[in-house]
């Protein structure tokens, strides 16, 4: 086979029609970027979720009154519970501490509260944060105990969420994955069109279809690839300027906005990989019945 | 070489163009064929190329059943048909040389036979000192001519023409029947489809006129009409 041959015809079909592959390139790069979105929402999800999984504990609220024979023997208990990993006892000068810590930059806070405003505590690390409820009605009403709290129903409102996003990017990245096929498919169309009287002459002197077929099929995954080039190039910088300074700005977040290089480079693959899935299907579509000799 | 048997060719649109034709024609034969328009001159050369299937009957052309002939090897057939038309189907931005190159270049034959065969054959067909000319440059004999070298560069067993001297005056079309004689004596078996009272009558070649779609003659040596 004649690769110059074909890389010189792909060229100029492209050029031939430059404006709908420009169309074609531009559609395929949007809805890309979308698919890329959809993966990158996915990753951050999974960092939200990691983040938060780590965090899962159950805080057990002491009472005031509560004597330090129950809080040890309510520790006891509670450290035996087959779920539990760890009880740390937090006093209430620690949460004192704690809580200026955590708002050190806005002291109004806590400036004019009394050293003894916050309960002291019961924190208690799970195995499985899938436990949380169960655990913590076991330890509701336990003697010593005012309030059991856990962190459990905003995860799961957080995931719900998340989900619902990434349902409704995905689908609208399939549609407009579609509207890119049929702009390739077009586009492939115009340029079979331009050029079929020397088609017609291939065929008379028995070239053979896909002789006939690659260049245009080559052109159709390269406009795709084009696009999915420039959906991944935007995904790029938007990880190297937004994200990292996002993640680098707002440090209580957690490492929410950070994903590794292998994460980056599975996110770019798939949007090579789909751009080309696009680019011959848009080709099949333009050709399917064209070529039947 | 080419053989039909009782072929039978309906359009979509209802009306037949071939009924029952069956016909032989030997290696390195000349034929006409000949006959009104409509009469299936064109669908009978279509139906040799399997660029129209027959609605029944058989089509043998070069030892391949064309029934049964993949549709994925249709292509290596047309390498061994040469075609000829009318309008020349010459594409206009390419030079003599290129546009005779081209019908190498697709069937991917290396360019250094194509860079020896294309001034050969364009010395054979009497064009060797135009090949950097365009198609718009030369007459409509010389670019009849170019269309002949392209069809028979490739040096296929079977040379299809249909109405090639249609859209000639006499005299050019005497240069263009003496190039496609030259073509037939080299044992390339030559059809040609004509209503040109005479170029067949000066040729004196087997004849099969068709009328309405059936064989109405088939006779060698012989002349455009009996009547005429």
């Amino acid at each position: 086979m004649r690769v110059g041959y074909f890389v010189s015809e792909t060229v100029q079909n492209l050029r031939r029609n430059f404006l709908m592959t420009v169309a074609a390139i531009s559609t395929v790069a949007i809805s890309l970027l979308l698919l890329g979105g959809t993966q990158i929402l996915g990753l951050i999800v999974n960092n939200v979720t990691l983040n938060w999984e780590a965090k899962v504990e159950i805080s057990a609220y002491l009472r005031d009154d509560a004597t330090q024979g129950e809080i040890s023997s309510l520790s006891e208990e509670i450290t035996q519970m087959p779920e539990v990993q760890d009880v740390t006892y937090v006093s209430k000068d620690a949460a004192f501490e704690e809580f200026k810590e955590m708002y050190e930059t806005q002291p109004e806070f806590y400036e004019n509260l009394p050293e003894d405003a916050l309960p002291a505590s019961l924190r208690i690390k799970l195995d499985d944060a899938d436990d949380t409820e169960q655990v913590a009605a076991a330890i509701e009403g336990a003697p010593g105990v005012k309030d059991v709290r856990f962190g459990g129903e905003i995860i799961k409102r957080l995931l719900r969420v998340n989900s619902l996003l990434r349902t409704i990017t995905l689908v609208m990245s399939i549609i407009l994955m579609i509207a890119a096929a049929a702009l390739i498919a077009n586009t492939i169309r115009l340029a079979i069109y331009a050029r079929r009287d020397e088609i017609g002459i291939m065929k008379l002197v028995g070239a053979t279809n896909w002789f006939i077929r690659i260049p245009f099929m080559l052109e159709g995954v390269f406009a795709a690839l084009m696009g999915a080039v420039a959906a991944g190039a935007v995904i790029l910088v938007a990880n190297t300027l937004l994200f990292s300074r996002i993640g680098e700005t707002l440090t209580f977040l957690g490492p929410v906005f950070s994903f590794t290089s292998s994460e980056m480079v599975q996110v770019m693959l798939i949007l090579g990989g789909v751009g080309c899935a696009v680019g011959l299907v848009g080709s099949m579509m333009a050709l399917r019945r064209f070529l039947e000799v | 070489m080419i053989r039909t048997v009782d072929v039978i060719k309906d359009y979509k649109t209802g009306s037949r163009a071939l009924e029952g034709v069956s016909i032989d024609i030997e290696k390195g034969e000349f034929v006409f064929v000949v006959g009104p328009s409509g009469s299936g001159k064109s669908t009978f050369i279509k139906l040799l190329t399997k660029e129209e299937d027959p609605t029944s009957g058989e089509i043998f052309v070069a030892g391949k059943n064309l029934a049964t002939l993949p549709r994925w090897r249709v292509p290596y057939l047309r390498r061994n048909v040469g075609c000829v038309f009318q309008n020349f189907k010459l594409l206009p931005n390419k030079t003599v040389f290129e546009n005779v190159a081209f019908g190498l270049e697709v069937i991917n034959r290396p360019r250094s036979v194509v860079n020896k065969q294309v001034p050969q054959i364009l010395e054979l067909v009497g064009l060797g000192e135009k090949l950097d000319r365009f198609p718009d440059e030369l007459s409509g004999g010389e670019q009849q001519r170019v269309s002949i070298a392209r069809a028979f560069v490739n040096r296929p067993l079977i040379l299809l023409a249909d109405e090639p001297t249609g859209n000639l005056d006499p005299a050019t079309s005497v240069g263009i029947m003496r190039l496609l004689d030259r073509i037939n004596r080299t044992g390339t078996t030559v059809v040609m489809a004509t209503h040109d009272h005479a170029i067949v009558d000066s040729m004196r070649r087997r004849v099969i006129e068709l009328e309405g779609g059936h064989v109405v003659r088939d006779q060698s040596r012989g002349i455009y009409g009996v009547g005429s």
